[in-house]
């Protein structure tokens, strides 16, 4: 099991909302890399099955971001090519790349949090916003799927009845719309024994509390406080213009005084931090295995 | 003070007489009361009066006294005492994860967080079901649904917990592991039990008290053993009570009422004589075959296990064919294999002596094959029954039994065996030859089984081959012509219903249980009548 899923819920979201906004809306190339490296090395740290088609997915997405940003921009300076009276430049294929690791590191750190964050989490977040809303979700969660399987069950008795007298597609929709309004009528039948059973437990009566659980400890404290530390730092060096990095039209060396380093420094430990959590952990656990399997405790055998 | 007071509560719903007709009765600390009655006689109703938040609206006459204070006017926290478990594992839970649906109660009654907690992982020790903590309540089986509901009425800690056929939809199995729970919570933490139960097998020897409504009006009242004996006479209300219960009235009804199968064996060798020795000659169905199944293998997934395995099963014209058989057993994919809506991986499926490849397109569906689904609602797709019947074009002149009195009414706002009865009919309007029946008796009580039997035995007249595939020993020694039993997904053993329950030893009817060891081949309650030596 992942360390990251022992922290509350609500500290994993922040850090990644704070990864995430400042790294794109800095829009600096440096802190681009950055994220993107942070997110794969992340990726790759996280236990748990890894989707090895995402790495396609996102070499082809910069890739497409590279060939298509030249073609419809035609800002920049550096004139390599006219296609049909349009300029094709460096610095709008600089940028392309630019958009497309972006995009890329967004999809590493989400592959990584929808696998920390299940619907129970994002439940448990979403009942800080709203307890009505988190109920819904919740709910739907539960009845959608039931729902679906029902139409599947009613779809299967209508074939074996004979309802559907050929295999036409007008026949097919017709059975489809049979269906639908079947299953209408049963929803609502259903609804009522939710409801009566929900009331029979005491809803309606005001403000529920919701039951979490998930502790916020001192774990949270530190990591939340560690994230948003770091986080200040590219908020101070992106708020006095350190970071700022034009690409048109000439694309500008990154910058390298005191603040902006601040500002990287700040980011890339920021992005670092989870797999140092994680990482950590793991050689934790060796050393205590190790610790396990050495010590003279045996347990009785009979 | 009684926990319950009921004093003349007439009930009515809007443009209805009266459902709940001047009834008054007390509800003592720990007791474990069982209200049976036929279906219609307004069990449900009267249950619901009880309890403040699912009352009916309606013209109300008379009080319902919870602790001294009318249902009316207690308070959230009050009415939280008093718990309530309805009939449908699917649609009672509310939540999509099973410790939500634990706390939920819990979380609308504001309770602390480590109260909360705490509750939680109590109840689940209890019931041993704390590595359920994590799963998804739709993975759940029924009776493990039905097991979390009771948990999550449980964590309010109430004082009387009131059940509405709360296994009506669970299988023998997970229904007496059920009951047995609640004997649990009677016994070892006096928690008083209100239930309405229609599997009053299960039932009566845990009660210790006996509700009998008819019509809307209480006819007995009182200690279990003394209000059996009290309505032994009662014809319609006596063809629902246990094995036991029925042998004792048909054997004279002399001494004390034996409850269950200990007490009724004992009864049975004291007061049987026999008036000829009981011998079926039964003739095994043979001649054409209606449905031949060679060496068949089904599985849902490649890396699944085999859902059917190594099936071998004939199945010959015009007979009614039981398959028995426990939950996961491959009973329903059986069914679904003959007809057609799943394929074997493996072995042949023959349909009246055709491959059923060869049945292209729907043909296979029309004059030939039709199968009802464990979930009769799912053929209804009309506002009215009279729709539906007109239709599927059929009338009810065609239904081996009488349905038009319900002509107008919504199907599901049927009763449960109505609507079984008004499928069948439909099913038929394709004119199969061979009826493919799921579970038609789950959640009916006595005299709508009769009515199913009644019905299953009229099409066998008219010609057609049924198979049954039922949890029901009793339903199936009383109409089978053959009972198969399955076992993980092979058919076992086929035999005639007498060889068949009178061989078994556990998988049997309460009165083969009862009779075995005193008089073989009695197994159901009209053999022993009609071997019986009555004194008079």
């Amino acid at each position: 099991m992942s360390s990251f899923q022992l922290f509350n819920p609500a500290a994993v979201f922040i850090f990644f909302a704070c990864v995430l906004v400042s790294g794109i809306f800095t829009m600096n190339p440096v802190i681009t890399v950055i994220s993107l490296a942070g997110a794969i090395l992340f990726f790759f740290v996280l236990p748990g099955q890894k989707n090895n088609r995402i790495h396609i997915c996102t070499v082809l997405m910069t890739l497409a971001c590279m060939v298509f940003n030249p073609v419809f921009g035609h800002n920049g300076a550096t004139v390599i090519a006219v296609i049909n009276n349009h300029n094709v430049t460096v610095e709008a294929g600089l940028y392309g790349i630019f958009l497309g690791l972006m995009l890329s590191a967004a999809v590493y750190w989400f592959a990584s949090f929808s696998q920390i964050m299940t619907s129970d989490k994002i439940i448990y977040i979403l009942g800080f916003l709203s307890q009505k809303a988190a109920l819904v979700l919740t709910m739907a969660l539960r009845f959608i799927p039931a729902y679906i399987r029902k139409a599947k069950q009613i779809n299967d008795s209508q074939k074996a009845l004979g309802l559907y007298k050929d295999e036409t597609i007008i026949s097919r929709l017709k059975g489809g719309a049979r269906v639908f309004s079947i299953l209408l009528t049963y929803m609502i039948e259903k609804t009522i024994i939710t409801s009566d059973s929900m009331s029979a437990r005491g809803y309606g009566g005001g403000r529920r509390r919701s039951f979490s659980l998930y502790p916020f400890g001192k774990r949270d404290v530190i990591f939340l406080t560690v994230s948003l530390v770091f986080t200040a730092c590219t908020v101070y060096a992106s708020s006095k213009g350190a970071l700022f990095y034009n690409f048109y039209p000439f694309a500008d060396t990154p910058a390298t005084d005191f603040t902006a380093l601040t500002g990287y420094t700040g980011y890339g430990l920021l992005c670092l931090s989870p797999s140092v959590i994680e990482g950590g952990n793991r050689i934790r656990w060796r050393y205590l295995r190790s610790k396990i399997s050495h010590s003279d405790i045996r347990f009785p055998v009979r | 003070m009684a926990l319950f007071e009921v004093k003349n509560l007439t009930f009515g719903y809007p443009l209805s007489g009266p459902v709940i007709d001047g009834v008054s009765f007390t509800v003592e600390q720990g007791d474990f009361i069982a209200v049976c009655g036929p279906t219609g006689s307004g069990k449900t109703t009267l249950l619901r009066l009880l309890k403040p938040e699912l009352s009916p609206l309606g013209n109300k006459s008379g009080e319902v006294l919870f602790e001294g204070v009318k249902t009316e006017d207690l308070t959230p926290a009050q009415s939280s005492l008093i718990g309530f478990v309805g009939q449908s594992p699917e649609h009672q839970i509310v939540t999509d994860k099973v410790w939500h649906e634990v706390v939920f109660g819990m979380e609308n009654l504001r309770f602390p967080q480590n109260l909360m907690k705490r509750r939680a992982a109590e109840i689940m020790s209890y019931f041993g079901i704390d590595t359920l903590f994590d799963k998804n309540t739709a993975d759940l089986s029924g009776g493990q649904k039905q097991m979390i509901s009771l948990a999550g009425v449980l964590v309010m800690n109430p004082k009387v917990l009131i059940l509405d056929e709360p296994t009506s939809q669970l299988d023998p199995v997970s229904a007496s592991e059920f009951l047995t729970t609640l004997k649990k919570l009677n016994d070892e933490l006096g928690l008083t039990i209100i239930i309405t139960e229609h599997r009053l097998e299960n039932v009566i020897p845990l009660c210790n008290k006996l509700c009998i409504v008819e019509n809307g009006r209480i006819t007995a009242f009182g200690e279990t053993r003394r209000t059996v004996a009290e309505i032994a006479g009662n014809e319609r209300i006596a063809a629902s009570m246990p094995g036991s219960v029925r042998i004792y009235g048909i054997l004279g009804a002399k001494g004390e009422c034996p409850l269950n199968i200990a007490e009724g064996k004992r009864y049975f060798s004291e007061h049987f004589r026999r008036n000829s020795t009981p011998f079926k000659e039964e003739k095994a169905p043979s001649g054409e075959k209606a449905v031949e199944l060679k060496n068949v293998y089904f599985r849902y997934e490649k890396s699944a296990p085999d859902v059917l395995h190594n099936t071998s099963l004939t199945v010959y014209k015009n007979e009614i064919l039981c398959v028995l058989g426990a939950n996961g057993s491959g009973k329903t994919s059986l069914l679904c294999t003959i007809a057609g809506l799943t394929a074997p991986y493996s072995g042949s499926v023959e349909i009246l002596g055709k491959n059923i490849r060869k049945y292209k397109g729907q043909s296979l569906y029309n004059n030939c094959i039709s199968l009802l689904p464990q979930d009769a609602q799912t053929v209804f797709l009309h506002n009215t029954l009279e729709e539906e019947f007109m239709k599927a074009g059929i009338t009810f002149e065609d239904a081996p039994y009488d349905l038009s009195y319900a002509a107008k009414n919504h199907p599901y706002d049927l009763s449960g065996g109505e609507q079984q009865l008004a499928a069948i009919a439909l099913v038929l309007a394709s004119k199969p030859q061979i009826l493919l029946l799921d579970e038609p008796t789950k959640g009916l009580d006595s005299l709508a089984k009769q009515k199913v039997r009644d019905a299953l035995k009229a099409l066998k007249r008219q010609g057609l081959t049924v198979i049954v595939v039922t949890h029901d020993v009793e339903f199936a020694a009383l109409c089978a012509d053959r009972a198969a039993m399955f076992f993980r997904g092979e058919c076992v053993c086929v035999d005639t219903p007498y060889k068949f329950f009178s061989q078994n030893i556990f998988y049997t009817t309460s009165t083969a249980r009862i009779t075995s060891g005193v008089c073989e081949n009695l197994i159901n309650p009209d053999d022993v009548r009609r071997y019986a030596e009555v004194e008079k």
